[in-house]
């Protein structure tokens, strides 16, 4: 009786296990001494080159750096998260609990605008507007008499200039899911509420909120999957030799490394020891959030 | 609408938070828009900064237009844009659909199997390898089929799937439905804020594709948008090591972002519709 | 009407012999770069050099961009024929067998290019012994950089061109705050810096120079020994010099993360410390004009030395060969004879003059002296830069190309630079050079910026850091036994 539904998941299955997980069988390099004359297949192991089968690991965790790199992700990452979740809930409640319709539409168009904007191009505008010497911002602050100050090179800021910039990014382009989870919900239930007498604090707590859990939760559940990554396009950007001690992250530490040598043992063995991390994080988030009934599975 | 003292606060409340978030999205995109229409000397003489600019120059347009590769672009990015956002989110949704059923067995060990493969992924090489042996490779199906569902998109949709009210797939039920009638007939008009959203995510990213592009694709004349518009500037960029060029980089740069960006800047409005709140109410009652 | 239809099938069997005599096809040989010149024909009909090398030695010769290069390359080293990549790689492919040995052909095949390049240094060609690359000419007119300083302003001031650390501290002060462009307003700076693409810190390599040393760790050989220009003599009072210009706030503290240049055209800097393509090129000097109709610019390569040596400067790794070519492993036979014919094709004369002007009569002409002087019709020819795969005799070449900056980059090559040998020195496996590089440059910083106090104790306490936590010495032993090996030290 259930043959129509196992049908139709059937393309989406093949694609995870011949583009997902069948590459997965080149984790295997994260043990091997990996050649690219060889292969994947043909690399030799570690232990027959004469080293420890943890080797790579070993790379990692000697780096002298590397409690400095992982405290700097997670404080990001933490950061971004809340950046990227609670701002676009209450944007895409103001857009849609606001009269002014219309005025609305055209916000909403322009503010996902900056999503299309590559992080090398954001770095040039925040140059321009942040810039010590000569950014917009910084010649306002000295007209009015203040002091310049360094956003972009000083390892007290950078950081929240990285949550920053990341929340402007991406705040209109995340809060379109809201917005579509906000349009989902059935009204009958406010004209229900309204009946009964409640007013509009009362309809967005009792009826909005509630109904915005599970793809909050769903959202948040996917964001504490990637919380060691950081993301690396961005930090590379921004990173440079005076905010290094506070920006510097994992994935940015291993390209240095790794993949800018091409490195792909060392890569895929941080890679590896990050999922490993992450999987537990997220069974972690998806138990706590069956307690409030909206789990991932 | 406005009833109570309360009320109009709060609505100028949220009036000043959308006006906020508007100014701050708009001026760096007006920054990016003028700085691609203004000649290099207002620029420099203006510190960097031109919202308006006085003279209007088209010369970073002109020489990024008369590049032969750039048509061909445009017409690689606009298949894999619409032949790959079509294919993804059929399959999609019959993915989520049915992953959305609680009472289907094996529901949890599938997703689980899905949400897996967002955390533990294969790295570059091997993912090649295996995009090779599929036989893909130097084609535009490289860049179809090697993302053909995103755990994301997956993850948001059956979840939206899952708040839809349970008695409309009862009745449907009763009514003799089978699955595939339920899934195009009802479930797909309800869902239409939701399928808009993942497509249009589906649609951007394949829009904006550039790393795997780079990595299986090898002839120029296959290249999407991006990757054209992303060698025009890096050829003109390369100032201290190529003593050749004389086209400013930063100008052709914010260009290309324009003309990357215009056509989901046209496209969006008439999409914009389908997040009208109501649309699942009409239909219940209806 | 039918004389024209005999003429046309004579034609047509006329055309048909000749494919008949090339029916022979032409080998073809892949180079994978990670730029190609602005314009880039994408249809190698139209490319005459292409063309012309086709019809002169019957190779196809193709390059291929190759976008993110070192990333993308992983996958597709098998497509190409010949790469053309940096030392780093040159040694990670070699040890990886993927390079081919070139040690059987340096004396045959290869001997006119062996010969062509003399003096070159040949040593980072070599990994573990084995000779993997091959390398550019170099003719020590690499290092571009020069302090471009506006002339008016300083006359304006009543200010000579700096000389010293003292001077150019002076003149970026009064830059600064004696109102140079008399606007009234206080909205200028000393010195900025373009922001350099391989190492260096430009914005303080000038003041460093004079102390002999440079910001970063750069193995230098003095006195017949190798050492750093972490532990040379001078390190602590340049670090203090450069500390002085930043508490004076008379220096573009975004230099260290955005290039200055703009700035100086602009006219909201006095100086700047850059290669000489960027302003002194027509191009560069229509722009400041633009903005300046009244700007003049003048410069200078090094200041006078404080420490007794000769007056140089660094220029990051400008001076060394850092980029080489190197074959697939895997090359077929016919193909390799092919990548030698191309090599001696493009180091003869007409070759050379081919892949630097272009074509004799269209893109340039001799004039009486047998000089090679560009036609209006040259940048047409602006994208041929790529087929230089060896480089070029630079001065030869920008004399031809660029007769506007030749006072610049005669003087840029003439200056001393501080040499340094990192490109020849491969670290212990247990060290972490990257960690060590980034910490060392963050801690300057912090010496400079006042985020760590500058005295000798200081300083003597963050070379012992470098000792314990990253194995300096380990590293600057070994750097002392492989320049040994080469000879250049005993």
């Amino acid at each position: 009786m259930y043959w129509p539904l196992y049908l139709m998941i059937i393309p989406g299955m093949i694609f995870f296990l011949v583009y997902k997980y069948a590459p997965m069988f080149g984790i295997q390099i994260a043990f091997k001494n990996f050649s690219l004359k060889k292969g994947i297949s043909a690399s030799p192991w570690l232990w027959e080159d004469g080293k420890a089968w943890f080797y790579w690991f070993q790379r990692f965790f000697r780096s002298p750096a590397n409690t400095q790199i992982i405290a700097n992700t997670l404080i990001i990452s933490i950061g971004k998260l809340i950046a990227q979740m609670i701002p676009p809930l209450i944007f895409a409640l103001a857009i849609s609990e606001t009269c002014l319709k219309r005025y609305a539409r055209v916000i909403q168009t322009i503010s996902y605008l900056p999503h299309f904007l590559s992080w090398v191009i954001i770095f040039g505008i925040c140059a321009t507007m942040l810039g010590e010497s000569s950014g917009v911002v910084n010649n306002l602050i000295r007209k009015m008499g203040g002091e310049a100050i360094p956003f972009l090179n000083n390892k007290a800021y950078i950081r929240g200039v990285l949550i920053g910039t990341s929340l402007w990014q991406s705040l209109g382009w995340s809060s379109i899911v809201f917005l579509a989870a906000i349009a989902g919900i059935d009204t009958s239930m406010y004209e229900a509420a309204t009946i009964d007498g409640c007013g509009r604090f009362r309809k967005i707590w009792y009826i909005t909120l509630p109904n915005l859990g599970r793809i909050f939760v769903v959202l948040l559940i996917t964001k504490v999957g990637h919380i060691l990554d950081g993301g690396f396009e961005q930090v590379y950007i921004f990173l440079n030799d005076r905010v290094s001690s506070t920006a510097q992250i994992i994935d940015t530490w291993v390209y240095t490394q790794g993949l800018g040598k091409q490195q792909y043992s060392l890569t895929t063995a941080v890679g590896l020891l990050k999922s490993v991390l992450s999987c537990g994080l997220v069974l972690g988030t998806n138990a706590l959030a069956r307690k409030w009934d909206s789990s991932l599975w | 609408m406005v009833k109570s003292k309360n009320d109009l606060l709060f609505e100028i409340l949220i009036a000043v938070i959308i006006t906020l978030v508007g100014l701050a999205c708009l001026i760096p995109i007006l920054f990016v828009i003028s700085y691609s229409f203004t000649p290099m000397e207002e620029v420099l003489r203006n510190g960097g900064f031109v919202l308006i600019p006085r003279h209007v120059t088209l010369s970073a347009y002109r020489f990024m237009l008369k590049n032969e590769m750039l048509i061909s672009a445009l017409q690689n990015s606009a298949f894999i844009t619409v032949v790959g956002t079509a294919i993804n989110m059929v399959v999609t949704m019959m993915l989520a659909y049915p992953l959305s059923r609680t009472y289907l067995p094996g529901r949890g060990l599938f997703i689980k199997l899905i949400v897996f493969t967002m955390i533990f992924s294969a790295g570059t090489i091997p993912t090649y390898l295996v995009v090779k042996e599929t036989g893909v490779i130097n084609s535009l199906w490289a860049l179809i089929f090697p993302s053909l569902v995103t755990v994301y998109n997956f993850i948001v949709m059956k979840s939206f799937f899952e708040g839809l009210p349970n008695d409309l797939f009862e009745s449907a039920r009763i009514d003799g439905a089978g699955e595939f009638k339920i899934l195009f007939r009802i479930v797909l008009p309800l869902s239409l804020p939701i399928i808009t959203t993942i497509s249009l995510y589906y649609a951007v990213s394949h829009w904006n594709v550039y790393t795997a592009a780079i990595l299986y694709i090898q002839d120029a004349n296959k290249m999407p948008l991006q990757v054209i518009l992303r060698r025009m500037i890096d050829a003109a960029r390369t100032i201290d090591l190529n003593v050749e060029d004389e086209m400013p980089p930063e100008t052709m740069r914010m260009a290309a972002v324009c003309i990357a960006t215009a056509p989901i800047i046209v496209i969006y409005p008439f999409i914009q519709r389908y997040f009208v709140q109501g649309t699942l109410a009409g239909a219940v009652k209806g | 009407m039918k004389k024209l239809i005999s003429l046309l099938l004579t034609a047509v069997m006329l055309l048909s012999l000749c494919a008949f005599a090339h029916a022979e096809e032409p080998v073809e040989i892949r180079i994978a770069v990670n730029t190609l010149g602005n314009g880039w024909p994408a249809d190698p009909a139209d490319d005459f050099v292409y063309q012309k090398i086709l019809k002169d030695i019957g190779v196809s010769v193709k390059f291929d961009l190759v976008d993110n290069f070192y990333e993308s390359m992983g996958t597709r080293m098998d497509v190409y024929d010949m790469y053309r990549i940096d030392v780093d790689h040159l040694i990670s492919w070699g040890r990886q067998d993927l390079l081919l040995d070139l040690a059987p052909y340096k004396d045959k095949e290869l001997a006119a290019y062996f010969d062509w390049l003399g003096a070159t240094q040949l040593n980072a060609a070599y990994v573990d012994g084995t000779l993997y690359g091959l390398p550019q000419l170099y003719d020590g007119s690499k290092s571009q950089l020069n302090v471009t300083v506006r002339q008016d302003w300083l006359d304006k001031l009543g200010l000579k061109m700096p000389e010293t650390v003292q001077d150019l501290y002076d003149v970026a002060y009064a830059f600064t705050f004696n109102d140079p462009d008399g606007n009234g307003q206080q909205d200028t700076l000393g010195l900025t810096a373009q922001k350099p693409g391989n190492g260096g810190i430009f914005l303080f390599d000038t003041i460093m120079g004079s102390y002999d040393t440079a910001l970063g760790n750069y193995i230098l050989i003095r006195d017949g020994k190798v050492t750093n220009a972490l532990l040379q003599p001078g390190m602590l009072e340049g670090l203090k010099w450069c500390k002085k210009f930043v508490d004076a706030k008379i220096v573009d503290n975004d230099a260290l993360t955005t290039t200055g240049t703009d700035k100086f055209i602009a006219g909201q800097v006095g100086m700047n410390a850059v290669t000489w393509p960027g302003i002194w090129k027509q191009y560069g000097q229509d722009k400041i004009h633009a903005v300046n109709p009244d700007a003049v610019t003048s410069f200078f390569t090094t200041l006078k030395s404080e420490v007794g040596a000769e007056d140089a400067m660094f220029t990051g790794d400008l001076s060394t060969t850092n980029i080489i070519m190197a074959i697939n492993a895997d090359i077929s036979e016919e193909k390799l004879q092919a990548v030698f014919k191309y090599i001696d094709y493009i180091i003869s004369d007409e070759g050379s003059d081919l892949i630097f002007y272009g074509i004799e009569g269209d893109h340039w002409v001799r004039d009486e002296n047998g000089n090679v002087k560009m036609t209006e019709n040259a940048t047409a020819a602006n994208y041929i830069s790529t087929y230089q795969i060896f480089s070029r005799k630079e001065l030869e070449y920008l004399k031809v190309k660029f007769p506007e900056a030749q006072q610049v980059f005669e003087a840029t090559t003439a200056a001393n630079r501080i040499e340094i040998y990192n490109t020849l020195v491969l670290e212990p496996e247990e060290i972490y050079l990257e960690d060590m590089e980034s910490y060392v440059r963050q801690q300057l910083l912090a010496f400079i910026y006042g985020e760590r106090e500058l005295t000798q104790e200081e300083y003597d306490k963050f070379i012992g850091e470098l000792n314990d936590n990253f194995q300096f010495d380990v590293y600057m032993e070994a750097a002392h036994d492989q320049l040994a090996a080469y000879g250049l030290v005993d």
